[in-house]
């Protein structure tokens, strides 16, 4: 046991490992969370867009429709301010009371402060009311008697429903994948402990190295205390950066929360063994092989859809099979199969994928350094 | 006997490390394997612990053959490699707790043996320090006690004073010799020849990969015809006393460089006598005198036509 140990405490101690393994993670979630909580509250928003109305002239249709306007599930798509003038919609507009203010004159005018979502929705439905309204009247001048017909022909293009096929899963969230993503990189980076685990059990690649060889303890029961106590705690360090996305972070993952756990903790022994087959099986440097782990979990990150979500749609598209054996897109799809569609199915078989993987790793691993001689020392 | 090599050859590619080595070493001894860099000293070692693998020849300790799973030797064996060997996340007596826990799984029995290693290299009042506080010489102390913390019986100490200050090394090699009292044996490569006259009982003089000589510090000395070496100060020295000089008997070679006359001389008595009549006699007026007795590095020297340091 003072293997175990003492594996744990070197590990606890080194800076950088900390660093990369669990500090670096938790600022990336940081990152991703405010990011999209600034989107997300932004399409919150927008269900009710604050907008001024000076009605220097009666327009009362409009005034009506703009009031009365809804999006989906009834919510009013504006909150409308009458203004007595224009001088007082500005001042609101100026203290951020509304994102802009119509004015009905002999046409319509509309003000506001910034380019954004909000205000883009106000200017498409002004532009589409104006448009509708001239249509309306070109067509009463011309031919009055398809005045009605194409009122209801326009009210009917209205009613275009555009219907949303509620997925099986709970999470609804569009951004949660990135969050999937940052934990299939969280468990791959643990490849880096693993490669160290590797080369420090290789007589030919440090001191150290040579004098735990020369050792009368096996080599095999050496390798796994290493694995088991780095694999505490890369797990526990998952299960932190875990808890930090879920409570922090506010991802609930749709209340999958231990079965993605269990996802993480499959994750990291797979990064890790994938870490350990690297230092083990890769002739060159340290200093190579640790570049060669860095291009492991980040490229498998990057496959995963840790940068563009939607890589791994193009994969699948022209190389499937790299979604189906590499390990950042399997803890994705784990996630995503069970809180996105509902899949306890899909998401077994990742599962299953992702732990033959990691123990193909650590067999190949244990399989090349069985009573290894070096050649050079 | 305790290490017993046989026709041991080592390649790397064209190059042969080790040429049909051989090498045995008794109880209790202090074995020197003394060579220049490159000579073959450190792969030596290494495939004696059988972490290299050799082309041919058989290595057996404490009389059975050395595998890489012989547990049972390699327990009664300690290592102190070249470079420091430790954990720089592990404070000192973590360090020597781990290693000596590769061996020793009983607690109590291995907190004693940690403490005595502890005390052994002096490194009481840095317990708790990790690697990278301490000096050179304390690190090499604390590679030491990582190496022996377990009371093997064979000791082996791969250039353990590499870049480490005299006060250090003395103490080193002071602890290496109390290792031996208390019964280890121990082997010993360096470059350094001074250390090994200093401390061995039996040397082996290595170069490209050959053992080329191999006795104690005198049967080593006595392979070689120089005697002595006897320096003189001299202001002026005329050629026709330089020619008086070469003739006298057991003269090997006479240089006169800086105002120092330097004169090798073979075997024999009398030699510093008979030179200082000669310069007496010839009214040469003369400083101080040295008499160096032949080094290792003279038998080196004189075998191979080489400095051991080149």
């Amino acid at each position: 046991m003072i293997h175990f140990w003492y594996r744990i405490k070197v590990m606890l101690r080194e800076r950088s490992s900390i660093f990369w393994n669990l500090i670096f993670p938790i600022f990336l979630g940081f990152l991703f969370y405010v990011m999209f909580n600034n989107i997300i509250n932004n399409v919150e928003k927008f269900s009710e867009i604050s907008v001024g109305l000076v009605l220097e002239q009666e327009q009362a249709d409009f005034s009506k429709l703009i009031k009365e306007v809804e999006v989906e599930g009834g919510k009013k798509m504006f909150a409308v301010t009458e203004y007595k003038d224009a001088d007082a919609a500005k001042k609101a507009l100026d203290e951020d009371e509304i994102y802009g203010y119509i004015t009905v004159a002999d046409d319509f005018h509309l003000v506001v402060k910034a380019s954004n979502i909000q205000t883009t929705v106000i200017k498409v439905f002004l532009d589409q009311y104006i448009q509708n309204s001239k249509l309306i009247e070109n067509v009463a001048k011309e031919n009055p008697q398809q005045v009605n017909a194409v009122v209801q022909g326009l009210m009917n293009a209205g009613e275009i429903e555009i219907k949303n096929i509620p997925l099986p899963g709970q999470d609804k969230s569009p951004y949660t994948q990135y969050f999937y993503a940052l934990i299939a990189m969280t468990c791959l980076i643990a490849s880096t402990i693993g490669l160290q685990n590797g080369n420090n059990i290789q007589a030919d690649l440090s001191a150290l190295a040579a004098r735990r060889n020369v050792a009368p303890t096996k080599k095999m029961k050496q390798v796994l205390i290493d694995f088991l106590a780095s694999y505490l705690v890369v797990g526990i360090m998952a299960t932190i950066i875990l808890a930090m996305v879920v409570y922090g972070f506010k991802q609930d993952f749709g209340g999958n929360i231990a079965p993605i756990l269990l996802v993480t903790w499959v994750g990291s022994f797979t990064g890790l063994a994938g870490g350990m087959m690297i230092g083990v099986c890769l002739k060159g440097s340290k200093r190579m092989k640790e570049g060669f782990s860095t291009a492991f979990f980040m490229g498998s990150s990057f496959l995963g859809g840790l940068q563009i979500v939607t890589i791994t749609y193009v994969i699948e598209k022209h190389c499937p099979i790299i979604n189906r054996i590499n390990p950042a897109t399997l803890i994705v799809n784990a996630c995503k199969s069970l809180a996105v569609f509902g899949d306890t199915r899909q998401y077994v078989i990742n599962l299953v994928t992702l732990t033959a993987i990691g123990i193909a790793f650590l067999i190949i691993s244990i399989l090349k350094l069985r009573r290894t001689k070096y050649a050079s020392i | 006997m305790v290490v017993e090599i046989e026709n041991l050859v080592k390649r790397y590619g064209n190059l042969v490390a080790l040429d049909h080595f051989n090498l045995q070493i008794k109880e209790g001894e202090v074995f020197g394997l003394l060579g220049p860099n490159g000579s073959g000293k450190s792969t030596t070692i290494h495939c004696l612990l059988s972490l290299l693998e050799y082309d041919k020849g058989t290595i057996k300790v404490f009389g059975q053959e050395m595998k890489p799973t012989s547990y049972d030797l390699k327990k009664d064996i300690g290592v102190i490699m070249q470079n420091v060997a430790v954990f720089e996340e592990l404070t000192v007596y973590e360090n020597i707790d781990y290693f000596c826990g590769l061996y020793i799984k009983d607690k109590a029995k291995r907190k004693q043996y940690v403490e005595e290693a502890i005390a052994f290299v002096e490194l009481q009042d840095y317990k708790k320090f990790y690697p990278k506080k301490l000096s050179g010489g304390l690190l090499r102390r604390l590679n030491i006690a990582c190496g022996i913390a377990h009371k093997p019986k064979l000791i082996i100490l791969d250039e353990p004073t590499v870049a480490v200050d005299p006060q250090s090394r003395n103490k080193i090699l002071e602890g290496i010799m109390e290792l031996n009292r208390q019964g280890a044996t121990i082997i010993y490569t360096s470059h350094y020849m001074e250390e090994v006259e200093q401390i061995c009982t039996k040397i082996a003089i290595m170069d490209k990969g050959k053992n080329i000589a191999l006795g104690t510090k005198d049967e080593l000395k006595n392979m070689i015809d120089l005697g002595e070496t006897i320096s003189v100060e001299i202001l002026e020295l005329p050629d026709s006393t330089q020619a008086a000089i070469k003739a006298l008997p057991h003269v090997m070679k006479v240089e006169y460089e800086n105002y120092v006359l330097k004169v090798r001389f073979s075997k024999g008595k009398h030699n510093l006598i008979r030179l200082l009549d000669l310069l007496k006699e010839e009214e040469i007026g003369f400083g101080g005198v040295h008499s160096e007795l032949p080094t290792l590095n003279d038998v080196f020297l004189e075998i191979t036509g080489k400095e051991l340091r080149d």
